[in-house]
């Protein structure tokens, strides 16, 4: 059927709706307003993140983290407030009444402070220019538009216009969101570059996500981009953008954002393992060993995704991987008995035992001694 | 079958749904020491919403905010009138972290019964057919010991409303096509909990196209109709 009326009803659409006025600082939509509505149900979702069991409660990491996101935010300091949620994988959430989710799969990921700008700054944008209320609003005259659409072709015996509409109307929502994220990316690369972080790191942050896109299975980022269209040239034009500012040497944070992360990394790469994805855990860990160096927490985990996996290579790999570790300062006790229980896999009895007595002897109140010296009575 | 005779046939059958609605008693009588039995009111879980042209739900805030004001008021009076003492807790009970779980299994059994109670008869469970047989548990006792009292009343509502394009767009398929279009709907589920057993001991259901918790006088209609046969 000719599609021109229906490409007419939307842009005349697209015309009529265009531009909300940012939000303001310290501003809260009127009650009576229908945003109002929007930011009613956000509260809502916020009191669930205050009890929420998976919720990250250490001061010390939220208040850095809400003090780079204050910094970013500038003016809106008091506007954003950070909910830490501790899960694997890659992704960040804005909800239009301020509330900035952060997987803490992202927190590990992120090599430096300026990553971490560049994600709140693209996320600011999100709320500054009220993305959530704006694409509820669009879904909504979309949908009027078709229920007119529903009546008025069958008073005219023109059946299909309502369902040819739906269609259209799901394309223009993916490309008004595509628009939306584009200039999301824009806006944090301002603000973050206005905060005195490196810019670069923006463009750091889509190469992240591209290295992870390409893995196997249900990916992080698979969830990421599903609700973040990724045109060609979007990281392009970001770089385009980036390079054009000024790139302050001092402007990366590594060590600060090195030193907060740290006493939670050991389990953020455990929840990577769990997932139990070996191809895109072990992609990223190689990822971050390349970029950051191999030291031996990393090269634990590393070592159970393979001693997990347990594919006729995995053990040989599992054991060599842990040898790596060993010969790096600070390797997790937890070394020697995954060691343990792959020499056992193999019928490597005497190796098995020593090593389950080197777990032992360097955790001596371990939780799980009892089942520790079991499993060394029954190598002997 | 054409996209559009779809629409209409299911448009049909939202207007013919109409009124439902039903309840569930385990007890006849409360449980008193001595004088009326005395129930805190849960937060309520209250959502009012504007019904599109397109019929999507879009939530209200002051609307809603006036509602969980009117309806507060409207149980505690109806409440009154049956000779029972009805203490509101406080509206942000929820965000302890220690009742969290709790909260999400009333929730949880909430569903339950909405889908295998009251909902579509293709859903019912043969061996839920006699009496109601959900429990929040002996854990039921946190509760009572944030709130001092004997029984536990939730009361979960979505209440909607047509906007002004639906009540043309029903007009316009009145006239064009013959057709009606549903326009706001009021369901909902109270459930009282004894809080020593953990036992969910009466439940109703609500489900009409009347009501109106915007106004004072109307919340207290409905707040009739959720505790019509509550037990004394």
């Amino acid at each position: 059927m000719n599609r021109l009326p229906l490409l007419l009803c939307v842009l005349a659409l697209a015309a009529c709706s265009a531009g909300l006025e940012p939000m303001a600082p310290q501003a809260r939509p009127a009650l009576a307003d229908d945003e109002a509505g929007v930011w009613l149900a956000a509260d809502r979702a916020e009191h669930g993140l205050q009890s929420a069991p998976h919720r990250v409660r250490d001061p010390a990491l939220n208040r850095y983290v809400q003090g780079v996101a204050c910094k970013v935010a500038g003016t809106y300091c008091g506007d954003i407030r950070v909910y830490l949620v501790r899960e694997a994988g890659l992704n960040a959430a804005m909800l239009p009444n301020g509330v900035l989710t952060l997987q803490t799969g992202l927190l590990l990921r992120l090599a430096d402070e300026a990553q971490l700008a560049a994600v709140i700054g693209h996320e600011l944008g999100h709320y500054v220019e009220r993305d959530g209320f704006a694409q509820m609003e669009r879904a909504r005259q979309l949908g009027d538009i078709g229920a007119w659409a529903a009546v008025f072709g069958a008073a005219l015996g023109v059946p299909g216009l309502d369902s040819a509409l739906e269609t259209e109307a799901a394309l223009d929502i993916l490309a008004f969101s595509r628009d939306q994220e584009g200039a999301s990316d824009v806006f944090g690369l301002e603000r973050m570059a206005a905060a005195g972080y490196a810019p670069q790191a923006a463009v750091e942050v889509w190469d992240l996500i591209l290295a992870e896109a390409g893995a196997d299975g249900a990916t992080p980022a698979d969830r990421l981009l599903a609700t973040h269209p990724l045109p060609e040239d979007r990281r392009e034009r970001l770089n385009a953008a980036a390079i054009a500012l000024p790139q302050p040497p001092e402007g990366r944070g590594r060590a600060a954002y090195r030193a907060a992360l740290a006493p939670h990394r050991a389990a953020f790469l455990a929840d990577e393992v769990r997932l139990r994805q070996p191809t895109a855990t072990l992609r990223l860990f190689r990822y971050l060993a390349e970029r950051d160096g191999l030291d031996a927490v990393l090269a634990f985990h590393w070592g159970e995704v393979h001693r997990l996996r347990g594919w006729k290579d995995d053990r040989r790999k599992a054991l060599a991987t842990y040898a790596r570790a060993l010969a790096l300062p600070d390797v997790p006790v937890e070394t020697h008995r995954s060691i343990a229980l792959v020499r056992r896999a193999l019928g490597q009895w005497r190796g098995a035992r020593f090593a389950f007595q080197r777990y032992l002897a360097h955790a001596p109140d371990a939780p799980d001694r009892a089942i520790v010296e079991a499993y060394i009575a029954e190598v002997l | 079958m054409p996209p559009f005779h779809r629409l209409f046939l299911l448009l049909a059958l939202l207007a013919l749904a109409g009124c439902a609605g039903g309840s569930a008693r385990e007890v006849a009588q409360l449980r008193t020491a001595d004088g009326p039995a005395s129930i805190a009111l849960m937060p309520l879980d209250l959502t009012l919403t504007r019904r599109s042209a397109g019929g999507s739900e879009h939530p209200v805030a002051d609307w809603t905010l006036a509602a969980e004001r009117n309806l507060t008021l409207a149980l505690m009076a109806a409440a009154r009138e049956r000779g029972l003492r009805l203490q509101p807790v406080r509206h942000d009970l929820w965000t302890q972290p220690s009742l969290r779980p709790l909260h999400l299994l009333h929730r949880g059994i909430e569903g339950a019964i909405l889908a295998h109670r009251f909902g579509d008869s293709r859903n019912r469970l043969p061996a839920k057919a006699g009496p109601l047989g959900w429990s929040l548990g002996r854990e039921a006792a946190v509760l009572r010991a944030y709130t001092a009292a004997d029984y536990a009343l939730f009361v979960s509502l979505d209440d909607s409303y047509a906007s002004a394009g639906r009540k043309a767009l029903g007009i316009a398929s009145l006239l064009l096509v013959g057709m009606p279009v549903s326009g706001g709907r009021q369901t909902g589920l109270a459930t009282l909990v004894d809080l020593q057993s953990g036992a969910v001991v009466w439940a109703r259901h609500l489900d009409r196209s009347t009501g109106d918790l915007r106004q004072p006088a109307a919340a207290r209609e409905t707040a009739d109709a959720l505790l019509e046969d509550l037990p004394q």
